[in-house]
């Protein structure tokens, strides 16, 4: 009886031409005009908070002037101008300059706020949406930067900056500060070793001509790389994720509306008074949200596929998501189904579908990307349908496998179990299939 | 033994005793009907037979099986023909059929058997390749009982079936009815119209209020009319004040610009009668008498008129 429904309800859909166009067609339209008008700026916009990163710090906490007399070169001439700073020497610790000086500063504090980790920590972060990006200082910081300043040792700094993905902004910003860190201890170092040269040069008239010139003096190199190599997402995959999981809800809305739809006709009571039970109906219906919803996805995934050229990734992490939200659209359809049974009016629906789906959209990054968003909307998103659904299919697009996106299909089918349960509690087991 | 059997049967949404208690059998090939203006608990009460709704008190007895508890085989039996026209208007009418017959537990060959003959007996062969919605109201009003004959119930329940179709339409569904319960199949025949139920039922039951205020064969209810007859009057003037007026004689209903009373007929009823449109300084412009009638039954028994 359940199929029989479930064939029905199809039939009447496919003869439904606003229906179809509202749940098959528009997501198509939609997301390839959001996909165009957003290509190239994608990650571009403004951010409403300070980007947050990570600093991890591989280097053991060191005396400064301790470094600085192991790596001077055994030559008297270094010698006597080390021991000519004195206590000054003191104060020469790079790792001040980054945190103190540099990364303390105004201006990079408008741009950025940060906090130190371990690297395990870090990583965690950075997978789990907390930091942006991370920044790695090698083990050889302090001692590479002082030695780059005073002497020509050679020692190169390599500064990681890692990210999940090259393009977005994040990543663009903490590179530029990085590579004005870098040059900020290069032009110290050009004004340092110049001013020893002047120095070296007093003390051994004749050397001046063998004094490096200034670009091989900072020896600070920075180097980018993308730790986990996720590739980066274009604004195409994207918003077919995400205008996707958006119209999944107005599938779940359309067969709650023929639910009431069949009430109103007396073709509900009808089949009641038949052989079909109550729950047969109702089990139908939430089959139908469900198998609405994989219609949906299977068409914008081919479309976004053949005619955009999306590429969905790990397809077992696609098939996942499908799978995860089609389960939660039976259950979210489950629920809105015994909701219109015990009103028996359109509001609900209508409410759900004008001012509900709008909100979940917003915060679960259908209209705009997450990373637009507030801090505690994008924490929000964790608890919405479409978010879930749009960090699975997103996640997979970047390579994820199954096991790193378990905890998201484990939300989407605990909305799925929520709803369901919700449902079947609300639902009006005495009152028989008709309230009069 | 009667094939179904209801007693005192109740039904109360708060305050308002949509049926209550009543009793009433339908015996073996046995066609009823249930007559009653709208809102005396006619649909409630088929509601609750047709199982949609559960009774608050009494029993519904199908053979010898109370359905409230167990429905399963009284389902199968069952042809529920609802007021409203209950299909799918985007489907064709041979899509109807088929989910119907299917959701009435019949599939494969029986049911294509089904489906032809059905299809002949409301004569819709030619259209049933058609949506629907492009069917003619007597058209859905046809097919609305054909998909509720397709797994040949022995108990089929029409409620109120011929509500808003032409008169052409309308002959052809009492002909269909009358037809069917030659077949042996117990109909129960629900309506506001006098004349239909008188056409195609051999017992009938009024309910007023959610009650049965009298059953029997046309002739046993016309005997308990006695000598009453009705006078069918026009008159001029206010009606809330002739109405007043004249049910100090006997009970008085309007029905189509009409005054009906229903009283003994004798001399003192026109002197009373001419008494009151002197009072009221009207005209008497008709007058007539009828022979008793289940309209004039049901006056006389509930104090209004069927379709008050």
């Amino acid at each position: 009886m359940v199929l029989l429904i479930l064939i029905k309800e199809l039939k009447i859909l496919i003869k439904d031409k606003t229906a179809v166009m509202i749940l098959l067609v528009m997501p198509i339209i939609l997301l390839t005009i959001l996909g165009l008008a957003l290509q190239g700026s994608f990650y571009s916009s403004e951010w409403t908070d300070p980007i947050h990163i990570a600093v991890v710090r591989e280097y053991a906490d060191h005396d400064p002037a301790g470094l600085l007399r192991e790596a001077a070169p055994n030559d008297m001439a270094y010698r006597g101008i080390l021991a000519g700073l004195g206590d000054h020497l003191a104060d020469m610790d790079p790792d001040s300059w980054f945190f103190d000086d540099f990364m303390a500063d105004e201006q990079v504090s408008k741009m950025i706020s940060w906090e130190i980790m371990d690297k395990a920590s870090a990583r965690a972060a950075l997978d789990g949406g907390e930091v942006s990006s991370v920044v790695v200082l090698p083990d050889n910081f302090a001692r590479g930067i002082l030695s780059g300043l005073f002497f020509d040792s050679g020692d190169t700094v390599g500064i990681q900056v890692v990210s999940h993905n090259q393009n977005r902004m994040s990543y663009k910003i903490v590179r530029a500060l990085m590579n004005a860190f870098a040059s900020r201890v290069s032009d110290d170092a050009i004004r340092q070793k110049l001013l020893m040269g002047i120095v070296q040069n007093g003390a051994a008239a004749g050397d001046a001509g063998e004094f490096p010139g200034s670009a091989e003096i900072a020896k600070i190199g920075i180097t980018v790389e993308s730790l986990y190599k996720r590739p980066a997402l274009s604004s195409f995959q994207y918003y077919s994720a995400a205008i996707l999981a958006m119209f999944l809800f107005y599938g779940a809305g359309f067969a709650g509306t023929r639910l009431l739809d069949e009430m109103k006709d007396n073709t509900y009571q009808r089949q009641v008074a038949a052989r079909i039970r109550p729950w047969q109906i109702l089990a139908a219906n939430s089959l139908f949200g469900a198998v609405i919803s994989v219609l949906q996805m299977l068409i914008v995934m081919l479309f976004s596929r053949l005619a955009l050229g999306v590429s969905w990734g790990n397809l077992w992490v696609a098939a996942a998501g499908v799978f995860g939200a089609a389960a939660a659209m039976g259950g979210i359809n489950l629920f809105l189904s015994v909701i219109t049974v015990r009103t028996e009016n359109y509001q609900v629906i209508n409410g759900f579908r004008n001012i509900l789906i709008h909100i979940f959209a917003l915060l679960g990054g259908s209209y705009l990307p997450l990373e637009m968003l507030p801090k505690i909307l994008q924490k929000l998103s964790f608890f919405t349908l479409n978010g879930l659904a749009i960090k699975t299919w997103t996640k997979g697009m970047q390579l994820y496998t199954i096991g790193e996106i378990l905890p998201l299909l484990g939300g989407l089918l605990a909305f799925a179990a929520g709803f369901a349960a919700a449902g079947l509690l609300l639902y009006p087991w005495r009152e028989g299939a008709r309230r009069v | 033994m009667s094939l179904l059997e209801i007693r005192g049967l109740k039904k109360y949404f708060g305050q308002v005793k949509a049926v209550d208690g009543i009793s009433l059998h339908v015996d073996e090939g046995e066609c009823i009907g249930l007559l009653g203006p709208n809102g005396a608990g006619k649909s409630t009460a088929v509601s609750m037979i047709a199982t949609l709704l559960k009774p608050d008190a009494g029993q519904i007895v199908y053979r010898g099986i109370d359905i409230t508890r167990d429905s399963r085989a009284f389902k199968a039996e069952l042809g529920y023909v609802p007021q409203d026209i209950a299909l799918y208007a985007d489907l064709s009418g041979m899509d109807n059929m088929k989910f119907w017959g299917r959701a009435c537990g019949i599939g494969g060959a029986e049911l294509k058997k089904s489906i032809d003959r059905i299809a002949d007996i409301i004569g819709l062969k030619d259209r049933l390749k058609d949506h629907v919605k492009t069917y003619s109201g007597g058209m859905k009003r046809r097919l609305n009982i054909g998909v509720a004959l397709l797994h040949n119930p022995k108990l089929i329940i029409l409620d109120e079936p011929t509500v808003g179709i032409d008169p052409q339409s309308r002959n052809h569904i009492l002909e269909t009815v009358r037809d069917l319960n030659a077949q042996g199949i117990s109909i129960i025949y629900i309506s506001h119209y006098m004349e239909e139920v008188m056409a195609v039922c051999r017992r009938i039951y009024i309910m007023d209020y959610g009650r049965v205020v009298a059953d029997g064969t046309y002739d046993e209810l016309i005997s308990i009319n006695g000598s009453k007859q009705s006078i069918v009057f026009g008159m001029t003037g206010d009606e809330r004040k002739i109405m007043e007026e004249v049910q100090k004689i006997g009970p008085c209903a309007k029905q189509n610009g009409e005054y009906i009373l229903t009283v003994a007929c004798d001399a003192q009823v026109l002197t009373l009668l001419n008494h009151a449109t002197q009072k009221l300084g009207s005209e008497i412009q008709s007058y007539r008498v009828e022979k008793p009638s289940l309209e004039s039954i049901f006056l006389n028994l509930t104090g209004h008129g069927l379709r008050d």
